[in-house]
């Protein structure tokens, strides 16, 4: 039974205080499903905070829309990669947790010849950008859409990876969302003087001797990590509200890059951690069993409706 | 099964003659949205259809006391064609009002309606299930569940669109190419503006049935890029497009039906299925595929 039944909003948060006091007094403590969930919406929003700063400064966001979609693709190949039997009994719920390298590597591998075909059709063979998009991201899904059915002998698995679902995560799934928004992290450190001449200078960035073409596709790359890392808990298509809600927020209060990045983090991060005390509210006071994932985007839909008003009113 | 009986045959001909009355009300105004390059504006729409899907099993839930597919239908079809038109004014406010740019305009609309519906469909989840899964339909699309009713209602739906199109043809024409022009003769630049994303709105709105509110945009794009690369005359592009988008529909239904006998006869234990939405979506891209390379070898023989 969880600690949470039939907490409130404001009982969710007292107790949320009082286990993380627990956690830290005493040795044997296990986290309840609703930490479980705030432990991994808070890692996708700080990856999806710190990609979709770029990925909305460089006015890219329907890349990552495409990205989102194709990675279905990554996912099923490392279904099929990591299991003998390709026509055995998968379903998607008793799968064990995916390897986290083969995911990883998989998703690399989808994003960037997502890109590269995006590329192609534009450049080679001039087609205009906007179809080439979304050429690509759509056969390249509806292929995967398709896989997933013949596999699976269901469409569920379909609709769990655009749906996603929080309330199925295990602790074992908290290590993915948090080994890529660390590496998210890491990247943005090392990166981060070269990411912000190439978004805002092209020009500087070339006499620098900062090349478009890596950050462009290092920025694909961590989109798809991104991505793969948020699929399980809120699906491949609620992961584009992470990625762009807080941002746009975060950029009606800021002007500076450094405090963008921040107020993003922030933003998403509180968001993911009102939505799970919002779901446990409705469960336990009207009886409503409510989408989490789906809560969280609300909400930020809602911050994001909030700050547009008040930046409108101020002019 | 002979390629005849799709089309007679009381089973099949609904699912059929229905894609494929959808897939051509899509690439008709597919090819409108691309000369004027707002693909991704159909993407975005798409996916504001969902909540209003729930919407309308909703509505359904209230009114409808014994089992009535139609209403259901044509319910949804309202809920979808209202909250896709909600989403494209607030793309439209993100954008002129608050100054964000187009594509994280479209990309933040489309994930934030699409997540207030996973909201709302978790409800619907649990207080009708039963009328979930048939909603749940429309995100991969289904078609083998449609009926002559439904040939009659696509069928009525491509005819608006079809004399919209022949009655504005000159001014969509005119406003297209040449926006200025059309303004300083006095033409109605807004006001066909506004009818066209209605028409959009209408044409992913009847897409969803068949293809799918995850991949219906893709029947927006696919058959016109198709058909751009045949001709380049608008009028026989809209043509070419529209039978392309035909064409897929049939195609989709025929492999899907074809295929997932030949599987499941091959191995009686198993059953296969392959998912009609996609396959329609896969032949568009399939023909998309082979006009491309078509038009890059005609290019090679010119030039030598």
């Amino acid at each position: 039974m969880s600690p949470y039944e039939g907490q409130t909003f404001f009982g969710f948060f007292s107790q949320l205080f009082i286990r993380l006091w627990h956690s830290v007094s005493s040795s044997d403590f296990s986290l309840a499903s609703d930490e479980i969930q705030i432990l991994a919406l808070v890692g996708i929003a700080i990856s999806s905070a710190l990609v979709g700063s770029f990925l909305v400064l460089r006015k890219m966001t329907m890349v990552g829309n495409a990205l989102s979609h194709t990675i279905l693709l990554g996912i099923l190949i490392t279904f099929l990669m990591t299991r003998e039997s390709i026509l055995g009994e998968i379903t998607y719920h008793k799968a064990e947790p995916m390897h986290i390298q083969s995911l990883l590597l998989a998703s690399l591998g989808v994003g960037l010849l997502t890109a590269f075909l995006t590329e192609t059709l534009h450049r080679k063979l001039r087609l205009q950008e906007d179809a080439s998009i979304g050429f690509v991201f759509t056969t390249l899904f509806a292929l995967g859409v398709t896989l997933a059915t013949l596999l699976t002998r269901n469409s569920h698995i379909g609709t769990e990876i655009v749906m996603g679902s929080v309330d199925a995560l295990q602790t074992e799934d908290l290590k993915l969302v948090w080994v890529i928004a660390a590496m998210n992290l890491v990247l943005t450190l090392l990166f981060y003087r070269g990411f912000l001449i190439t978004t805002f200078d092209a020009r500087l960035a070339a006499m620098l001797g900062f090349s478009a073409t890596f950050f462009n596709y290092l920025l694909m790359a961590q989109v798809s990590a991104t991505v793969v890392g948020a699929f399980r808990a809120v699906g491949v298509l609620m992961v584009l509200t992470f990625l762009t809600g807080p941002v746009l927020a975060a950029r009606f209060l800021t002007h500076n890059l450094n405090r963008l990045i921040i107020l993003a983090i922030v933003l998403g991060s509180a968001c993911s951690v009102i939505g799970v005390a919002l779901s446990r509210h409705f469960l336990s006071v009207y009886g409503l069993s409510l989408s989490t994932g789906g809560i969280v985007v609300c909400v930020m839909t809602l911050v994001f409706a909030v700050t547009a008003l008040v930046k409108h009113a101020k002019g | 099964m002979s390629i005849l009986s799709y089309f007679t045959d009381a089973l099949l001909r609904g699912p059929t003659v229905g894609s494929m009355l959808m897939c051509a009300t899509a690439s008709l105004i597919g090819a409108i949205v691309y000369v004027r390059k707002q693909s991704l504006v159909g993407e975005a729409l798409s996916h504001a259809t969902y909540p209003g899907l729930i919407l309308g099993v909703l509505l359904y839930s209230w009114l409808a006391n014994e089992n009535d597919d139609l209403l259901l239908s044509i319910l949804i079809m309202i809920g979808a064609f209202f909250t896709a038109l909600l989403g494209l004014y607030c793309v439209n406010i993100l954008q002129r009002k608050l100054r964000i740019s187009g594509d994280a305009a479209l990309c933040f609309v489309l994930s934030s309606f699409f997540g207030i519906g996973i909201t709302l469909a978790s409800h619907v989840q649990f207080t009708h299930s039963m009328l979930y899964r048939k909603a749940q339909a429309y995100l991969y699309g289904q078609a083998a569940t449609m009926s002559d009713i439904h040939i009659i209602l696509y069928g009525s739906l491509l005819s608006i669109v079809l004399v919209a199109i022949l009655v504005l043809y000159k001014e969509i024409l005119t406003i297209t190419f040449n926006r200025d022009y059309a303004k300083s003769v006095g033409m109605p630049v807004r006001k066909i503006d506004t009818l066209l994303f209605l028409l959009t709105t209408l044409a992913i709105v009847v897409g969803i049935r068949s293809v799918g509110v995850v991949l219906v945009s893709s029947m927006l794009i696919a058959p016109p890029i198709a058909a751009r690369q045949l001709t380049h005359r608008f009028s026989t592009f809209l043509i070419l497009s529209l039978l392309i988008g035909l064409l897929s529909g049939f195609l989709g239904n025929y492999l899907s039906t074809e295929l997932s006998q030949r599987f499941s006869a091959q191995e009686l234990k198993t059953r296969f299925i392959f998912p009609t939405g996609p396959s329609i979506v896969l032949s568009a891209a399939f023909l998309c595929v082979f006009s491309l390379l078509y038009k890059v070898i005609r290019k090679r023989t010119h030039q030598s």
